[in-house]
């Protein structure tokens, strides 16, 4: 089993992940430390988002399949698409998880529900358009390592403090109306928390999405150990974003007459990553081609 | 600006990469070399091209002492003129292609240049070419599939796979097709 040891981890990512989780939970316990010091209604301020969150969560594949229209289907509706769901859970040792159809042009898929046993894998119409079996297949390993991986359970912890935190920062001034005559508000105090609540709900925002991104390259790297083709998911996610369709089918010899106007494209780094759940396809995909390199050189 | 067309250099030097990327083509992508590649570039004037053909001659005579070598020429219906070389040593082609190139450059037609084309055969016996574009100075791969179908996401393997041996064409949209290759 030598393929085992260096297959399934990616050290630096884990590394990373580890260090966002560290930095969240750093900045939630000072987050609750200074609202329990600040003002009595602390239990209530956390209570009723928190309660709401997981509300949120409980209920996920409900609410998320009505909320998108999407229809659980029976395997004799798509026996294909069943097909390869009952494969990859049974590869990946997780139970048969219900799959649902969206219809809707756009390539997507996703994954929800509370627990493997409560999981959903969801694709739209368009996404089985226009793949193929085996990106199809690559794409679903990916919603599957969600699933295995519990990133549903991950993100919601992750997000908890900031879904607090944006709470006040959203309701808090009417809370502040409410406590002018508060033998403590002396008016500070609800400034006080607004403040530090709007700090903490821009951190952990941009460190939710951090760890929400690193979440989509475990998957992806996931995907790819899964079905043992990175480059399936590569050529999923370029068709998906329309990146494949570039490649033209028209001949060089045909096209010269444009070959003078060659520009080199601005490339598209930018900050906007930064407060993005999932990574730039460029990078995901950066990724899978050395994931791949590493499978090649085995 | 001025409606000035800027002749656009062509690039020569990541040719070489080729003939040692060839190797890990071989062992790790079971892609075999056929022995064949060719250059093909914009028509020039008969007179011209006669010229062309005695020095390439010359050329090949001088180097085709220790490994043997034949070439010949092609004109396709787009009217693009080719120069297929066939030599069951690697090295030797890519070097042969390299300075038909150069000599083609030298004598002036450096602007005519279009690109030239390397084959390769994998176990299902499946042609599979690397490009190379010399106004870019940067390889591609090319899977047709038959008619004017290609297998592009062989073909992004294939290049994920030779990102660092081979100067790799990096904006897809420059992944143009030649069909009807005359290898």
């Amino acid at each position: 089993m030598k393929r085992a040891r260096w297959y399934g981890r990616d050290r630096g990512l884990q590394a990373r992940m580890a260090f966002t989780m560290l930095l969240l939970t750093a900045l939630y316990l000072v987050f609750g430390f200074v609202l329990f010091r600040v003002t009595h209604a602390a239990f209530l301020i956390f209570v009723i988002p928190i309660a709401g969150l997981f509300f949120q969560y409980y209920f996920s594949d409900k609410l998320v399949l009505a909320s998108v229209g999407a229809h659980v289907i029976e395997p004799s509706a798509a026996p294909e698409l069943y097909g390869i769901v009952q494969r990859l859970a049974q590869q990946a040792d997780l139970p048969m998880p219900r799959v649902a159809v969206v219809d809707s042009s756009m390539p997507n898929a996703f994954a929800t529900g509370r627990s493997p046993k409560h999981a959903v894998v969801a694709v739209t119409s368009g996404l089985l358009r226009q793949l193929s079996g085996s990106e199809l297949e690559a794409v679903l390993a990916h919603e599957m390592t969600h699933i295995r991986n519990r990133d549903m359970t991950v993100m919601m912890m992750a997000g908890s403090f900031a879904a607090v935190a944006a709470f006040i920062v959203q309701w808090g001034f009417w809370f502040g109306i409410g406590s002018e005559d508060d033998d403590r508000g002396n008016g500070n105090s609800f400034f006080i928390i607004l403040l530090v609540s709007l700090v903490v709900a821009v951190i952990s925002h941009v460190l939710v999405m951090a760890l929400s991104r690193y979440r989509e390259y475990a998957a992806d790297r996931g995907s790819a150990i899964l079905t043992g083709q990175p480059e399936q998911l590569a050529s999923a996610l370029l068709r998906i974003t329309g990146t494949m369709q570039q490649i033209p089918n028209q001949d060089l010899r045909q096209a010269q007459p444009l070959s003078a106007l060659f520009i080199a494209a601005p490339s598209k780094e930018s900050l906007f990553e930064l407060f993005s759940d999932h990574p730039s396809v460029e990078h995901r995909i950066a990724r899978l081609q050395a994931f791949e390199r590493q499978m090649a050189t085995r | 600006m001025l409606g000035r067309t800027r002749p656009v250099k062509s690039n020569l030097d990541q040719l070489f990469g080729l003939s040692t990327a060839q190797i890990t083509l071989e062992t790790e992508l079971d892609l075999k070399p056929t022995g064949s590649a060719a250059i093909s570039f914009r028509p020039v004037s008969s007179g011209e091209f006669a010229g062309l053909q005695r020095e390439i001659d010359d050329l090949l005579k001088a180097s085709t002492k220790d490994a043997p070598l034949s070439w010949r020429s092609f004109t396709d219906s787009f009217g693009y003129q080719w120069i297929i070389v066939q030599s069951s040593d690697y090295t030797n082609l890519v070097t042969t292609v390299h300075m038909i190139s150069r000599e083609l450059q030298d004598s002036g037609f450096g602007e005519q240049l279009l690109a030239a084309i390397f084959q390769f055969r994998d176990p299902n016996a499946r042609n599979v070419y690397w490009i190379y574009n010399y106004k870019r100075g940067a390889f591609y791969p090319f899977v047709p599939t038959g008619g004017q179908e290609r297998d592009n996401a062989l073909e992004i393997r294939l290049s994920a796979i030779m990102k660092g041996e081979l100067h790799i064409e990096e904006d897809l949209a420059k992944w143009y097709a030649l069909w009807g290759v005359p290898l």
